[in-house]
């Protein structure tokens, strides 16, 4: 089924879509049973006249919030879906083509969001070899690319394993291989970073970038994680399903602007250099690695500083920093938490006994803001889970406000603490969005106008329009739903609020909403938070103290500053500091003489430090 | 979490490593023999196969015992059922309305070595086969019924997808029964209607995620190029080989004597 001469192939684009549209229609209420047909009340355009051409061998990121149509974009590019409007165009194959979908498919594999929901076999080998059976390979030839494939993203190791015993990064990897074996010319990755933690992305954008540059693999990569972006060649940034940029990623960034507007946002070295130049420095513009912007600081300081007074005054610096931001100072009350030496083991006597934490102890003051960080699999899940009475530790003790979690009142206690699952709108299951948030106060004898006023209180600290309370709860966007399962926390008015990675899977702007109201509950109603996260960035920014989670060991407690101090301990543990942090430890390693702030999480802080360095308007700030 | 499927216990024995075709067909051919065993030296001939068989799979007493809890009532009630109401000729004993023949006592033996050799038969099968190996099995069996357009290759595939979503399933059902135990769900309550409502927010999401995932997996499938059964090749190849030839000589055996005795009457 070649298309064409090998000559002609060579330089036909990989991929064209001309004047794209793809539109999808909302339906009038209409009584189906007296036979109406449903006219369309709206037309939405999921894309609208989208012109876009992939040359054979790009490495091509496709960017944009949720909702910006870029998934879309992704799925007509494999005939998953077809054009409203305009054409689809794969190797001078159009996909309308019904004859050639399957060739389309062979040549343009996808890896998709949900590592779960797209392994078939029941062994890692066996899902690689799911796609090579439909093309109707010989076993020896099964075989030999299997091996290749798998070698290729580096899960060889694992060809018996069964998919659930694999982590986030491994299942995704072996879905790549599944796509490998079949030897695409293109592979669009829709999404397929999103639901992993900073080590499986990591894992994962090495093998892609290692399939374009080695194996010349055409790349498509949808993502809204810009620090992704600024490893490929070419970044289209999307939005209300237009593309609204089409240039390199260091382009890309030097427009922080449109890059806000469309709901994302640019590194954080980027936007250091965006604020040094509002602040009248003259540096460039397109700083978008680290590396890059710690050669362009040391430049800098070294021409300018003004060395002694500088040296004398790091300390005076950090602390004028530390008094501007509010201290939490430690008070019991009724969100006060106490941890003391606690153990679990799943399945103990069975042979998949594991110990998932071991003595581990804290003390959470009421109304603080605490952080929980770990590598996946370290215990954070199974701790936070003691926390309201759903796992009991074989040792050691959990306390409420004083008094301890055990026997007949659990039930009581657990209402004192909110806890917020990862992924919690999977948990919606009520008619309505008021009914679902309803749901927590459902027993507690109280009036409909008081249910009513609960329910809409806890919409409103969440953001969710109360306009949308008597929808069903599958109108909403998935931003929305997951606003609105936090509500249905809320609405109990827990004493202290437990969140799971809240802002998992949500793009910038959402990420924000919701870390935002945290604060605002820790701060204006003295709620006591504690946060799972994998963004140092945020637990950095937010948290008053920080406890690192390793191996089911609490291993460290304090306060950013103490835990950040460590970045070479974390980076061996699996985890990471933030950008900003790890810029002020080259800068201050690499010009010891310049008295460098090493404890700097924000690019706020970052641009205070620096403009201090030299001398400028620091006190002003 | 860690769920296990199936009963299947890891394994190299000759049993583990026969074909499941193999093992599935000689099952029914097994049961067959059971059921036509009458006299306790076919039953003597029958207990020899399966603790050879037991022996050569390499299965512990402890997975045997295992296997018989589940079934123990059941033999309990046939035994105490037919010891009081079966009708003989030769009293054993007799007590006010009480009376046990001999008759009785034989049959209610009989009964209770068909019901364990049943079970420990078919139990050997499923404690040596993974559930791939019995789906790939059960689809080579039944591929004659493509004669008459049965779907096997489509029933098989839906087999080995719900055997491959079992653990993820279970984490799932794991998540959303804490999720909405925090949120107050209450699955001890002493209340039979309670409890059972109780259930309704833990059915409601588990069906939609599965639906998602269906679609999800769909959208998967077909971008690898799925398109059902034709044309399609197969990555697990079943092979006979010499240990399936012995099984068979020996089950053949088994079944000779079995008919024998039955029809000599010893």
């Amino acid at each position: 089924m070649k298309q064409g001469s090998d000559a002609g192939q060579l330089n036909m684009p990989q991929i064209v879509l001309d004047k794209v549209s793809y539109t999808y229609y909302e339906a009038e209420d209409v009584d189906t049973r007296k036979g109406e047909m449903p006219v369309p009340k709206a037309v939405h355009y999921a894309l609208e006249g989208v012109d876009l051409t992939i040359q054979k061998g790009e490495f091509v990121a496709i960017v944009g919030r949720n909702g910006s149509g870029k998934s879309t974009m992704a799925r007509l590019m494999n005939a998953l879906l077809l054009p409203t409007e305009g054409t689809v165009i794969v190797e001078g194959i159009s996909t309308m083509d019904d004859e050639q979908i399957w060739e389309i498919r062979s040549r343009v594999g996808m890896v998709f969001q949900n590592p779960d929901n797209q392994i078939v076999g029941s062994s890692v080998e066996e899902d690689v070899a799911f796609g090579l059976e439909n093309l109707g390979l010989q076993r020896d030839e099964m075989l030999t690319r299997i091996h290749w494939a798998t070698r290729t993203v580096g899960i060889d190791d694992r060809l018996q394993a069964e998919p659930h015993t694999l982590s986030g990064g491994q299942k995704q990897r072996v879905a790549i291989a599944g796509i490998l074996a079949m030897k695409p010319e293109c592979i669009v990755f829709d999404e397929a970073t999103a639901m992993l933690d900073p080590v499986g992305r990591r894992e994962v954008m090495q093998v892609v970038r290692k399939l374009n540059r080695e194996n010349g693999i055409t790349i498509v990569h949808i993502t809204h994680h810009m620090d992704e972006v600024s490893l490929c060649d070419r970044a289209v940034l999307v939005d209300h399903g237009k593309i609204l940029a089409d240039c390199t990623p260091r382009e890309l960034f030097t427009r922080p602007q449109l890059v806000r507007e469309a709901g994302l946002e640019t590194p954080p070295v980027t936007r250091l250099f965006e604020a040094l130049r509002e602040a009248g420095l003259n540096v460039p513009a397109d700083i978008i690695t680290p590396e890059e912007a710690i050669s362009v600081l040391v430049d800098l300081l070294k021409q300018n500083h003004t060395q002694t007074k500088q040296i004398q005054n790091v300390e005076a610096r950090e602390e004028q920093r530390r008094a501007r931001r509010t201290r939490y100072v430690h008070r019991e009350g009724p969100g006060s938490l106490q941890v003391e030496h606690l153990s679990y083991t799943y399945g103990p006597g069975s042979p998949f006994e594991k110990q998932a934490i071991e003595d581990v102890s804290i003390s959470v003051g009421d109304g603080e803001f605490l952080g929980l960080i770990g590598h996946t699999g370290c215990g954070k899940s199974t701790l936070v889970q003691h926390l309201n009475g759903l796992l009991k530790g074989d040792q050691g003790s959990v306390s409420i406000g004083g008094s301890r979690m055990e026997g007949a009142h659990i039930k009581q206690m657990r209402k004192k603490v909110g806890l917020v699952f990862q992924y919690p709108e999977y948990q919606l299951f009520e008619s309505t969005v008021a009914k679902d948030i309803a749901f927590g106060i459902r027993k507690e004898k109280l009036s409909e106008e008081e249910m009513r006023a609960r329910v809409e209180e806890a919409a409103q600290t969440v953001g969710l329009s109360l306009d949308v309370l008597e929808n069903s709860i599958y109108d909403l966007s998935g931003g929305q739903k997951r606003r609105a399962a936090i509500a249905g926390v809320l609405v109990m008015k827990p004493g202290i609020l437990v969140l799971d990675e809240p802002a998992a899977g949500l793009d910038p702007a959402g990420r924000d909403d919701i870390l935002r109201f945290c604060t605002k509950l820790q701060k204006e109603q003295g709620i006591t938070v504690i946060l799972v996260s994998h963004s140092m960035e945020d637990v950095a920014r937010l948290c008053d103290r920080i406890l690192v989670m390793h191996q089911g060991r609490s291993v460290m407690v304090g306060t950013p500053e103490e835990i950040f101090e460590n970045e070479q301990y974390l980076t061996e543990i699996g985890l990471a500091v933030p950008q900003m942090t790890v810029l002020f430890h080259r800068l201050r390693e690499t010009l010891p003489e310049i008295g460098v702030s090493g404890r700097i999480f924000t690019v706020e802080d970052g641009v205070d430090e620096i403009l201090q360095l030299l001398g400028r308007g620091g006190d002003a700030l | 979490m860690t769920v296990s499927i199936g009963q299947y216990l890891p394994g190299n024995s000759v049993i583990h490593r026969a074909d499941p075709r193999t093992k599935l067909a000689l099952t029914v051919v097994y049961m067959v023999l059971v059921l036509l065993t009458r006299s306790f030296i076919g039953f003597g001939l029958v207990f020899l196969y399966l603790a050879g068989a037991l022996i050569a799979a390499r299965i512990r007493p402890k997975y045997i015992w295992n296997s018989m809890k589940p079934v123990l009532l059941i033999i309990v009630f046939t035994l105490v059922l037919n010891l009081f109401f079966y009708q003989g000729e030769t009293v054993l004993y007799h007590w006010r309305f009480i009376t046990i023949y001999l008759e009785s006592l034989i049959f209610c033996a009989r009964m209770c070595l068909r019901i364990i050799f049943l079970v420990v038969g078919v139990s050997i099968v499923t404690y040596t086969t993974t559930p791939v190996m019995l789906t790939d099995g059960i689809e080579a069996l039944l591929s004659p019924l493509k004669i008459l357009h049965f779907p096997v290759h489509e029933v098989a595939m839906m087999m080995s997808i719900a055997l491959r979503f079992i653990p993820t399933f279970a984490e799932e059902t794991d998540r959303i029964m804490k999720a909405q135990t925090a949120r107050g769900s209450d699955f001890d309550s002493k209340h039979i209607m309670e409890r059972i409502r109780s259930f309704v927010p833990i059915l409601i999401p588990l069906f939609i995620s599965a639906w998602r995932r269906a679609e999800e997996l769909a959208n998967a499938m077909n971008a690898r190029c799925y398109r059902g059964g034709e044309g399609r090749s197969r990555f697990r190849v079943l092979r006979m080989t010499k240990i399936d030839g012995i099984i068979f000589g020996v089950t053949a055996i088994l079944a000779a004597g079995v008919i024998l005795i039955r029809v000599w009457g010893v």
